[in-house]
């Protein structure tokens, strides 16, 4: 069978076909039969999405560089295009070469997040792979996963044969040389598994035996066999300005959803805000020197042709050069037309001005994420932004000559009350009060407030926290609803049952993977789709598994309960998410670690000799 | 200094739409370093004007452009410099000064070659003869929420059928294009169909070239 010509005659039927053609700029073309191994990059969403990520354009272009490997992609398919496959029985196949994902080494899954686990499943399906990956056998694909989900792994510990956790660079190109040998040698599969986990920062989930208790948390993980880690420790890179980044990115040819050039500062973050995961397992700050970045950015901008550039982080604002890495790209790219774009800024006056300056935010709209209503809820999480830091950037915005203003909170927060829900409606309204007092009136103003419900996340002080309700979240939300009548705000949640089935996948266990199953046979997939997404279908779902979801969202759990992530080692301390966890509960505040001492967070014990900014250690 | 270009767009990128096609040709001049000029305000955009856009799906070999630059480049330097820098099925053809050539909005006029499969020449001959004998040729364009009636009759000039290689048909098509009214080779197709036995097969749709038809005479844009 022929996918060229079957495509020739799928593509003028479906939307965006572009999605499926391949051959964009700086994509990579190498003769198949020439490579040793053949890795297939898949990310489970549309193109669109996928082609977004950053993580995936590393592997791509750090594994092509390595001349017998040939990495290729692939996204999965719309709804229309994945119709007409499975009528022509069109197996799902790579970007590149448009070979079958049956015939690769290895198929690895970037994991973004939990709601895309059915797509998996359903990539899997349409590759004609085994779902389980006990069913696999010599003739298949490895199938392996990364990503900030693979920090809890369990919920796919049955489908996935192995996962990378951490910074994969590194551990990436040992896996492929281990395999090089393995695939001369024609070893069985089973053996190879067994060597890639003695690979730093490899779990292979299959080798190891899960003891329940009698109430369905978990007893204790157990190696099978000796010579196997019994936690396995995240990989890190310890320099970043000597890492491999790519210049020659790919340049998609339909619009997608961050279309530019992105340029990575620096990695992990040290605010130390409770609820948020990726300010724990990104640990530590590790930055990239202005020199660097200003070569890095000239010699992406050459290769690509980008109209903008944007600088990636956990929080652009505290990267500790970044008005003269700014100034610099702005004078260098203004010539040929090139925007900087500064995302996820901590808003502040100097943020204001910087962004005047570079021209970069337009005046439509302009976002800050207080996260809490109340100053007592804030210092619950640790949110370190007062209610004057807020009204100050404000008005210096409104000044400056904003009208739109997004305010970002989470609903459901440990320790919530109705009136710290007041407080977000208090909040808003004081936003337009400031825009009052500013302009005189407040027409044109608008103030858009967005609620997010609280998932409790895996390795921070909260991972023993119960999930409100979805009949209590849905209250919340119309409490707040409610408080919000005015003309100048408008309110937007997410549904929440979206964040339930999060917060149930976050911290789940691999009984979870029967549940997946289930749910893809009943037609789930795409459920971070508004008009994809069927609650009733996941609900049949876990009935049919005879799991209950609550168990994992909305059980707060006991101290000393060994949870299904940590065989993982994030290189974070238990002991420090625990005095968090305590400190939350008196409202007490943790100030960030690089201008303040060590609060032993842990990841100074990470083997490879990295160095926090912060030398004094408690 | 003004430029204008003829170029192809070939089977990979048939896919892409007019506005995606844009911005890589955007991404192109920036690559190639040639002095693209841009609109002033807050959302400067690239200074480039193209002929009436072609439909998804269909290749050509005669588009049109032209490109604004703030510094004189030679044309056989532009070329050859866009050229290195375009993905793979967007090429420059031929290029030119534009000084003293008609605007590419005044184009109307497109020719097209067209295949396709399951039918004998003679029955697509009568069928061509029988459409073009039509006073009217209503169709619907959908625009938005609104269904329009239009009358296509004007718009379609000739069609001409030849056999083609294995048993295929050929197509030869003059057809308006621009401000005008215009009518795809599509819409021909369909319209075709009623006077045919089954539905059409289509192989392949390609643009040969555009141009401006005027008093009969073909005025080429390059």
């Amino acid at each position: 069978m022929d996918i060229n010509l079957l495509l020739d005659d799928i593509l003028p039927r479906v939307s965006k076909p572009a999605r499926y053609i391949g051959n964009e700029y700086n994509s990579i073309h190498k003769p198949v039969e020439k490579t040793k191994v053949h890795v297939a990059l898949a990310f489970p969403d549309i193109y669109e999405v996928g082609m977004s990520h950053l993580g995936i354009k590393i592997l791509y272009h750090l594994l092509n560089e390595q001349e017998d490997v040939y990495a290729e992609r692939v996204f999965a398919p719309w709804v229309d295009f994945e119709d007409l496959m499975r009528k022509k029985q069109v197996p799902l196949f790579s970007l590149e070469s448009r070979t079958p994902v049956k015939e690769f080494d290895f198929l690895g899954f970037t994991l973004q997040y939990e709601m895309s686990y059915t797509n998996i499943v359903n990539m899997l399906e349409l590759s004609g792979i085994p779902i389980f990956s006990k069913d696999r056998s010599d003739e298949h694909p490895i199938v392996i996963a990364g990503g900030p989900c693979a920090y809890n792994p369990e919920p796919l510990a049955d489908i996935i044969d192995f996962f990378v956790i951490g910074e994969a660079e590194e551990a990436i190109l040992e896996i492929i040389d281990l395999y090089k040998n393995f695939k001369e040698r024609s070893e069985k599969r089973r053996k190879f598994l067994e060597q890639v986990a003695c690979i730093s920062g490899v779990y292979v989930p299959s080798l190891y035996n899960i003891s329940y208790n009698d109430d369905g948390t978990i007893d204790k993980f157990l190696p099978k066999k000796t010579g196997i880690p019994h936690r396995i420790q995240k990989r890190i890179i310890k320099n970043l300005d000597e890492v491999f980044y790519p210049t020659r990115f790919v340049v998609p040819y339909i619009d997608i959803v961050h279309d530019r050039a992105v340029l990575e500062i620096f990695r992990g973050c040290t605010h130390g805000c409770r609820f948020c995961q990726a300010g724990m397992i990104y640990r530590p700050v590790r930055e990239k020197s202005v020199e660097h970045l200003t070569k890095l950015a000239k010699d992406i901008i050459d290769c690509t042709g980008y109209g903008e550039i944007s600088l990636a982080s956990l929080s652009t604002s505290d990267y500790s050069e970044l008005k003269k890495l700014a100034e610099i790209l702005t004078d260098e790219f203004r010539r040929c037309q090139v925007g900087l774009s500064l995302p996820s800024l901590r808003i502040d006056a100097f943020s204001i001005q910087l962004a005047q300056k570079i021209q970069e935010i337009k005046k439509s709209g302009l976002t800050f994420a207080p996260e809490a209503g109340t100053q007592r809820l804030r210092d619950v999480i640790n949110k370190g932004v007062t209610e004057e830091d807020l009204m100050s950037s404000v008005r210096d915005a409104f000044s400056c000559g904003w009208k739109a203003v997004k305010l970002y909170f989470m609903i459901g927060l440990p320790t919530e009350t109705d009136a710290d829900i007041e407080g977000i409606a208090n909040l808003a309204r004081r936003v337009v009060d400031v825009y009052r007092e500013v302009k005189g009136n407040t027409s044109g103003l608008r103030v858009t407030v967005s609620t997010s419900t609280f998932v409790p996340k895996a390795f921070t002080p909260f991972q023993w926290e119960s999930q409100i309700s979805l009949s209590e979240i849905e209250r919340r939300q119309k409490l707040l609803k409610t408080m919000l009548k005015s003309k100048n705000i408008s309110y937007s949640w997410h549904d929440g049952r979206l964040s339930f089935l999060e917060a149930v996948f976050s911290r789940g266990d691999r009984k979870l993977g029967k549940v997946l199953k289930i749910a893809h046979e009943k037609g789930c997939k795409f459920d971070g789709w508004n008009d994809l997404f069927s609650f009733e279908k996941w609900m049949q779902a876990f009935d049919e598994a005879g799991i209950s979801p609550e168990f994992y969202a909305n059980r707060e759990r006991k101290v000393e309960e060994v949870f299904p992530w940590e065989i993982i080692d994030c290189g974070i301390d238990r002991r420090y998410l625990l005095r968090e966890r305590e400190k939350s509960r008196k409202a007490e505040t943790t100030p960030d670690c690089r201008f303040n001492r060590c609060h032993a967070c842990g990841i100074m014990r990470l083997k490879g000799g990295v160095l926090c900014e912060t030398q004094n250690e408690i | 200094m003004k430029l204008r270009m003829r170029y192809e767009k070939a089977d990979p990128v048939k896919y892409i739409s007019h506005l995606d096609m844009v911005k890589a040709f955007e991404r192109a001049f920036r690559r190639a370093k040639l002095p693209l000029a841009f609109s002033e305000g807050f959302t400067p955009h690239p200074r480039l004007t193209f002929a009436p856009a072609l439909s998804v799906g269909i290749t050509s070999s005669g588009e049109y452009m032209d490109a604004d630059f703030y510094e004189n480049v030679p044309a056989s330097e532009a070329m050859c410099r866009l050229n290195s820098s375009l993905p793979e099925g967007l090429r420059i053809l031929k290029i030119g000064i534009f000084d003293g050539k008609y605007p590419l909005s005044k184009i109307n006029a497109a020719s097209y070659s067209v295949t396709i499969a399951g039918f004998l020449q003679e029955d697509v001959a009568r069928a061509a003869k029988e459409l073009l004998n039509q006073k009217q040729v209503i169709i619907e364009k959908v625009l938005k929420d609104k269904v329009k009636r239009v009358d296509v009759a004007p718009f379609i000039h000739c069609i001409d059928v030849k056999s083609g290689e294995g048993g295929n048909v050929f197509l030869g098509m003059e057809l308006a294009v621009g401000q005008g009214g215009s009518v795809s080779p599509d819409m021909v197709l369909k319209q075709l169909e009623r006077y045919l036995p089954k539905e059409i097969t289509v192989k392949y749709i390609h643009r040969e070239d555009l141009y401006l038809k005027q008093d009969g005479l073909i005025i080429p844009p390059l």
